[in-house]
């Protein structure tokens, strides 16, 4: 009961927000797209990247969540790139690698953001 | 978009930029700061006690990222005990460095009385702060950082809290009966109007008829070393952290060790090598984690020397003396913890305000008798939790990752809703994720542990409405590959 309760507060609060949410969600429905880019990451050389995930202003777990889903998407071997400026997801991304199926190949603290690379394994 | 990171992963030195310069000059304006309190009278040293420490905790939370909140939801959410691990190592070393201030004849602990109050506030605090992205320390060190939306997290669990403790006559009817009887009976002065508000009902007809104590106090040999050592360090803090690492290790660390080493059978030494794997993964926060607890055990150390010193029981003493008598409680009194605290300074901070705008929350016990409501200027915990901000600012700009951060107006209704519940919840549970908690366990108090556990039931119920919150806010669309 108690979960229905909770799960009825989130759908009206959903609900409150949806009308705010019409341009936010047309910039959302490309915040994980597939590129074919280079970047040149130390330790690995000229890295091609497969995947962007764009989580600029996006609070935890968001961009973790989203960075799962771009992972299981993707082909193995693919590199996932992911932009972000909380740097909670910065410092939890090399973690969240080693408990699922990627490895985290470098990050790159840009001017006001942070491009994180990671690669799928299996 | 071609990333040149030879460009962005060259950085001339720590400080030899326009946010090194900030970070210098804020250090420069809090030392200036420093010296001339001092230099009025030396015994604001007190006070800048609490600051410094305020500011080595903000470099260490930023350090770190370090936050409850990351620690519950990255847990619950997606499996990742980065943070959980920073908070046990934090607890272990805090309990050693306790224990030692405790032994010294220094601490300034006292144990919360247990009650159920404990766990329903711990649960509201940990919903709460789910959808606030940031616990109590987190909010002040992600303020530090520029972040406008923990700004106002800050601001509802302010005044939350102020309205939470003066609530007014209409909130009676909703305590028992037996509660005004026993308010009644502890014979308090009129002024506190204790009869009057849900809160004082509450304190004076509930909370002060439950005891508590430390584990030291239940074992009671009579050798403090054993008894605080033993009890406090080891069976409340150190053997229950153990036992949640290897939980943790166990149920999200491990699957991926063995996939990453190829093991198919794991030895005592490769489990113990696994462990240690989780615990290092994120030095930063295991860096994070030592600092903060052997500062938070130095901080009640320099108190507690301090107070015997000035041959004072309370930091309200002290400001008597110099002449400060505006805002202390009747009893002559302010909040003087001695150690690390959040939430009642900012409490503080939120009656005084409202007391500027005309309305007096001295008359109910949690303002009027217990912690008064001083300046800011000289309201000493307050200064810590600045402290906090400044340390955070000053790392955070020269390690150039401050970025003033406008929330949308979903985090911004995020952080108001969800402050308001951690304020309620801190009130209720006597504290927040560091003195009902952290403060707690460390000291052998085990109403930590039950904080705790209600602050984990909250953080599992906050990640599932969250979940719901998300998945209807990216269905569909979201997926361009």
């Amino acid at each position: 009961m108690l979960g229905n309760i909770i799960k009825g507060m989130a759908m009206f609060l959903g609900n409150l927000f949806h009308w705010k949410d019409q341009e936010a969600s047309a910039q959302r429905h490309r915040s994980v797209t597939r590129i074919n880019e280079s970047v040149e990451l130390p330790g690995y050389g000229l890295v091609q990247i497969g995947c962007r995930v764009e989580c600029e202003s996006e609070g935890c777990p968001r961009p973790q969540l989203l960075t799962l889903k771009a992972l299981n998407e993707v082909d193995r071997g693919v590199v996932v790139e992911v932009v972000t400026d909380n740097l909670s997801v910065v410092e939890t991304m090399p973690s969240m690698m080693d408990i699922y199926e990627g490895v985290h190949l470098g990050t790159v603290q840009g001017k006001d953001n942070w491009c994180i690379y990671v690669r799928r394994e299996i | 978009m071609a990333i040149d990171s030879t460009q962005v992963m060259s950085k001339p030195g720590l400080l030899a930029h326009k946010g090194g310069y900030k970070a210098m000059a804020l250090v420069a304006l809090i030392t200036i700061f420093s010296l001339g309190l001092l230099a009025d009278d030396t015994r604001w040293i007190y006070l800048l006690v609490y600051l410094w420490f305020g500011v080595a905790y903000g470099v260490f939370l930023q350090y770190g990222r370090f936050c409850m909140a990351s620690a519950i939801r990255d847990l619950f959410a997606i499996k990742v005990p980065r943070m959980a691990v920073g908070v046990m190592i934090a607890t272990v070393l805090f309990s050693i460095t306790a224990g030692l201030v405790t032994v010294s004849g220094y601490s300034t602990f006292y144990p919360h009385p247990l009650g159920w109050h404990i766990i329903i506030g711990g649960l509201i605090f940990g919903f709460g702060m789910i959808f606030t992205g940031g616990c109590a320390s987190g909010s002040l060190y992600k303020t530090g950082e520029g972040n406008m939306g923990s700004m106002l997290v800050l601001l509802s669990i302010s005044f939350s809290m102020a309205l939470f403790a003066d609530l007014g006559s209409w909130s009676n009817s909703l305590a028992p009966a037996s509660w005004t009887a026993s308010a009644l009976e502890k014979g308090m002065p009129e002024s506190l109007s204790v009869t009057d508000g849900w809160f004082d009902l509450f304190t004076a007809g509930y909370v002060w008829n439950l005891s508590g104590g430390s584990v030291a106090d239940m074992i009671g040999t009579g050798n403090v070393w054993v008894d605080v050592f033993v009890g406090n360090v080891l069976l409340t803090a150190i053997l229950p952290t153990l036992v949640i690492l290897v939980i943790l290790y166990m149920s999200t660390y491990r699957k991926g060790f063995i996939r990453r080493n190829k093991l198919e059978s794991l030895s005592l030494g490769d489990e113990m090598r696994g462990i240690w794997g989780m615990i290092t993964t994120s030095k930063n926060t295991a860096i994070a984690g030592l600092g903060l607890g052997i500062f938070a055990g130095l901080q009640m150390w320099a108190t507690g020397a301090l107070r015997e010193h000035y041959d004072i029981f309370n930091f309200g003493e002290l400001l008597m003396k110099m002449g400060y008598t505006e805002g202390l409680s009747i009893q002559q009194t302010v909040f003087d913890p001695g150690y690390w605290y959040i939430t009642t300074q900012e409490a503080q901070l939120g009656g005084w305000v409202m007391n500027q705008f005309g309305r007096d929350v001295t008359d109910n016990i949690f303002f009027g008798l217990q912690n008064g409501i001083p300046n800011p200027l000289i309201n000493a915990p307050l200064l810590m939790s600045f402290g906090i901000i400044v340390g955070a600012a000053i790392l955070a700009l020269s390690r150039r990752e401050f970025k003033w951060k406008v929330p949308s107006v979903e985090t911004a209704v995020f952080a108001i809703v969800g402050g308001a519940l951690m304020g309620v919840g801190a009130r209720l549970g006597m504290g927040c994720n560091v003195g009902a908690f952290f403060a707690a366990v460390t000291n052998g108090d085990l109403t930590g542990w039950i904080f705790l556990a209600g602050m984990l039931i909250g953080g599992l119920l906050g990640v599932k409405a969250f979940n719901v919150w998300l998945n209807r806010k990216s269905a569909g669309d979201e997926f361009d590959i």
